[in-house]
């Protein structure tokens, strides 16, 4: 299980509960699995964070791996690339099926 | 002087001193800048600003001004869609488009001095401005706030009324003009201050100070009949212009194509949108292109500064001369809309520092002033300032080295930063060293002269980069890459590429590609377009020799794993080596069409690994006691370049921001009138250092390789302008005895601070 760390104020949209212990092996599943905890932090993780896991900080970055031991921190972001951004559900949240050839 | 520790790898170009290949025309006059374009039939733009700090908008007729001939068209905030309140991240700094739209345009209030209410295209400067003057704008005069103290009292004049402190629990009822609060802990904060055996605190005040850069902002704007838009501008990053203009004026992004002019400086000031949508919105309107260029003035009453801001610092060390503690309470200056760099400012506040013990709170607050805008490490310089301040005085109190003091404390790699996670490698302890091996450091001092060191710290970042490589018929390489070359990015992607293809350094012509010819750029901020555009380039480069590695094996019938792409050429290997002759990338280019046809890479990442950078710096000082006047007479800059590409334009870097920072820590700052009207829109009133007022300053290239980087590169740009600040404060200390904590510690203040302490006589 990963060790995760919410700095700043990002606690306040978690009950005050800053250290959690997920099986997420993505920053994607991180990000499901926080939201499913707690829905009021959903729509603030694509946008205002950075994830550090093990040290090495990442930006505006869905698909990168989280190993079973790492130590990941969610922090403010530092600068960021700019992106429409929905104040819906992302889509990434609810995945649908490619389609399928033919 | 110049001096560098290199561990980085070696390659023929990545080290080197190379002419830049803008440098002709930049020298000749040739370079284009933003005002320099120009389109037939076009018009001029102009804006209508507000003359009060903070007035209510009752009503706004143009119709005088409409019929007025020689005048195209008018804009106002009807030309303009409302934005929802949405945050995003953009440039260095979270925006909000609700804002940002109320920034271009005025709509319920004008919120500072200078705030654009109404624009006009004419067919020539003297119609534009006479239309100006037609157009009747009545306002009702609220009362205003510009100090960041004043502005977070509870009867302070409100900015909007809908603003309501986040961050803090429980929610407030009433609107206020803090428009965050956000704060990082680690570890026990009054445990730590238990510990200590020395505890220094300080309350520091530092005035807003502007970008400076030399271009002002200028746009060209050609709208078509079919909505299809085309502007040229001077930015930092032409993508993210696209972006905005889009959004606030309801484009598809695929029909806006923007075209970044070379640029006279931004320093982040450029990350973001004044006139570049005006100019479309009123070239949508006339029919006609439209050109606007801001005057000196305008720049700086409309255009962002940065923060300036009050902060409190306290820190606790034992004896034996360990930090224990550090808490900081920072209060920034967002401008008109909320959005200060009080978040980097909080989160770098003690980066340089391992201490287990740490509490910074950030404030964000809204006056009447203009929007503040990124400006090199945002947030950063001022908040490490303090700290330094009294990094400084604990030396003192302790009898301590500040250089020991500071080694003692480094951040290194393993260090739990402040902010969250552990860091990697790191060159805080190199360049702490660096700076103590100088003559510099052991030099004779007279009366009235001191000298002072000071650290600092900025994160870097990486980023979305397209960048594409591509082999001409003669073997010649063109290099197109999407973020705007300030401090010599297209020398330094064309280094990578000559080293990556083994081609000569000359035969690589790199440009600056618009928004219709390459993925997404990020913009040039972060100090990232070095880092991540050599990581693209790098990327377009693999293609490339894979691509000749499959095509030597086509022409010579051999497999994957009996070629290889060494020294610029694709070889063979094993017995085949003496059968065939390896080929060069101008071998291929000749055969290109026959071989399967056009030969390019591109490379389209999002970069990450950005590591962070450490500096230190030194500066000798003199005061004048008859005067104040404080002259720099020796300044060197150690920092870390993880790799410098291109030494020189490193080396560049810091002394650019070493600079600023003297203009910083001297002599720039806003100043208001009672009336809340800007006394100093001009460079003969605020007062930006100039190339007699500093000494060379020496730089000293440590490199502590980033293993993220194929090559160890770090960011650069930002990291210079942190210590200035500090170091100089505390030479100011060593040379007056005076711990000064206001700034900038112009002339002014200096004999004041003298005179209370009957030191002003020669």
């Amino acid at each position: 299980m990963a060790h995760v760390v919410l700095v700043g104020n990002l606690a306040q949209l978690t009950g005050g509960v800053a250290e959690f212990e997920l099986s997420a092996t993505s920053v994607k599943q991180l990000y499901q699995q926080l939201t499913e905890l707690h829905p009021a932090i959903g729509p603030h993780l694509e946008t205002g964070v950075a994830v550090a896991i093990d040290g090495q900080i990442f930006q505006d970055t869905l698909l990168e791996p989280i190993g079973p031991d790492s130590e990941v921190f969610l922090l403010p972001q530092i600068a960021g690339g700019l992106r429409r951004i929905s104040a819906s559900r992302p889509a990434w949240m609810s995945p649908v099926p490619c389609p399928r050839p033919g | 002087m110049a001096e560098t520790m290199t561990n980085g790898p070696s390659q023929t170009y990545v080290g080197t001193r190379t002419i830049r290949p803008d440098g002709v025309d930049k020298v000749t006059g040739r370079a284009r800048f933003g005002a320099d374009f120009n389109l037939p039939g076009q018009l001029i733009g102009r804006v209508l600003r507000s003359p009060h700090a903070h007035a209510r908008i009752i009503s706004i007729d143009t119709s005088r001004a409409e019929a007025l001939p020689g005048v195209k068209a008018v804009i106002t905030q009807d030309d303009f869609a409302d934005q929802p309140s949405e945050f995003i991240p953009a440039g260095e700094m979270l925006m909000n488009y609700k804002d940002v739209v109320r920034n271009v345009m005025a709509r319920e209030k004008a919120l500072y001095e200078g705030h654009a209410v109404a624009a006009v295209a004419a067919t020539s400067v003297a119609i534009a401005r006479r239309a100006l003057k037609l157009i009747d704008v009545k306002y009702e005069v609220l009362p205003h706030v510009i100090d960041v103290v004043e502005a977070m009292r509870p009867d302070a004049p409100i900015l909007h009324d809908d603003l309501f402190t986040a961050g803090v629990e429980p929610k407030p009822e009433k609107p206020s003009n803090i428009a965050k609060r956000v704060e990082i802990v680690l570890g026990d904060i009054e445990a730590g201050f238990r510990k200590a055996d020395v505890i220094v605190e300080r309350e520091f005040k530092t005035a807003p100070v502007h970008q400076g850069y030399i271009e002002p902002h200028a746009a060209l704007a050609s709208v078509s009949e079919d909505g299809s838009t085309e502007l040229w501008c001077s930015t930092q990053g032409h993508f993210i212009v696209r972006a905005h203009c889009a959004r606030l004026l309801g484009l598809d992004i695929g029909k806006v194509r923007v075209t970044a002019t070379e640029i006279g400086g931004g320093f982040g000031g450029k990350t973001v949108v004044y006139l570049e949508p005006l100019a479309i919105a009123l070239s949508r309107k006339a029919k006609r292109p439209v050109k606007m260029v801001m005057s000196r003035e305008e720049v700086f009453k409309a255009s962002g500064p940065t923060s300036g801001a009050t902060v409190r610092v306290k820190m606790g060390a034992t004896k034996g001369g360990k930090f224990v503690a550090g808490f900081a309470e920072l209060k920034y200056q967002a401008g008109a809309f909320q959005g200060s760099p009080v978040q980097p400012g909080v989160m770098c506040a003690y980066a340089p520092y391992d201490i287990e013990n740490v509490k910074v709170i950030g404030y964000d607050v809204v006056s009447n002033r203009p929007k503040v805008a990124a400006y090199r490490a945002p947030g950063a310089p001022i908040s490490e300032f303090a700290v330094e301040s009294v990094v400084d005085e604990i030396a003192k109190k302790l009898d301590i080295d500040p250089i020991d003091l500071r080694m003692q404390n480094a951040s290194r790699e393993g260090t739990k930063a402040a902010y969250g996670p552990k860091l990697g490698p790191i060159g805080m302890e190199e360049t702490l060293n660096a700076i103590k091996k100088t003559e510099h450091w052991n030099a004779p001092l007279r009366k009235w002269q001191g000298r002072g060191v000071a650290s600092g710290f900025w994160f870097n970042i990486g980023g979305e980069t397209s960048a594409s490589l591509t082999v001409n018929e003669d073997g010649t390489v063109s290099l197109m890459a999407g973020t705007p070359d300030i401090g010599g990015l297209r020398a330094s992607l064309a280094m990578v590429a000559a080293d990556e293809l083994g081609v000569p350094y000359d035969k690589v012509r790199p440009i600056i590609g618009d928004t219709g010819s390459l993925g997404f750029n990020f913009l040039t901020g972060g100090s990232r377009s070095a880092f991540s555009g050599s990581m693209a380039i790098v990327e377009a480069a693999k293609q490339i020799k894979t691509e000749l590695c499959a095509r030597a094996c086509k022409l010579w019938d051999l497999k994957p794993d009996q070629v290889e792409f060494a020294g610029g050429q694709v070889k063979a290997l094993g017995a085949a080596a003496e059968k065939f002759k390896p080929m060069s990338v101008a071998d291929f280019a000749k055969v290109a069409g026959k071989t399967g046809g056009p030969i390019g890479g591109y490379g389209r990442i999002n970069a990450q690994g950005a590591g962070p950078s450490l500096g230190t710096h030194l500066v000798d000082l003199e005061v004048d006691p008859e005067t104040g006047r404080v002259t720099i007479l020796r300044y060197t800059v150690a920092q870390d370049a993880g790799r410098a590409i291109h030494p020189s334009y490193v080396e560049g870097q810091f002394q650019g921001g070493a600079v600023q920072g003297i203009g910083w820590a001297l002599n720039e700052e806003y100043i208001y009138g009672a009336d809340g009207k800007l006394q100093n829109a001009g460079f003969l009133d605020y007062r930006m250092p100039v190339a007699s007022d500093v000494p060379m300053i020496d730089a000293i290239l440590v490199e502590v390789a980033n293993p993220k980087h194929p090559y160890g590169v770090r960011g650069v740009g930002e990291t210079p302008i942190v210590p200035p600040l500090g170091a100089i404060a505390n030479a100011m200390e060593a040379a007056t005895g005076i711990r000064f904590t206001e700034l900038p510690m112009s002339p002014p203040k200096v004999l004041k601070a003298l005179k209370e302490r009957g030191l002003n006589k020669a």
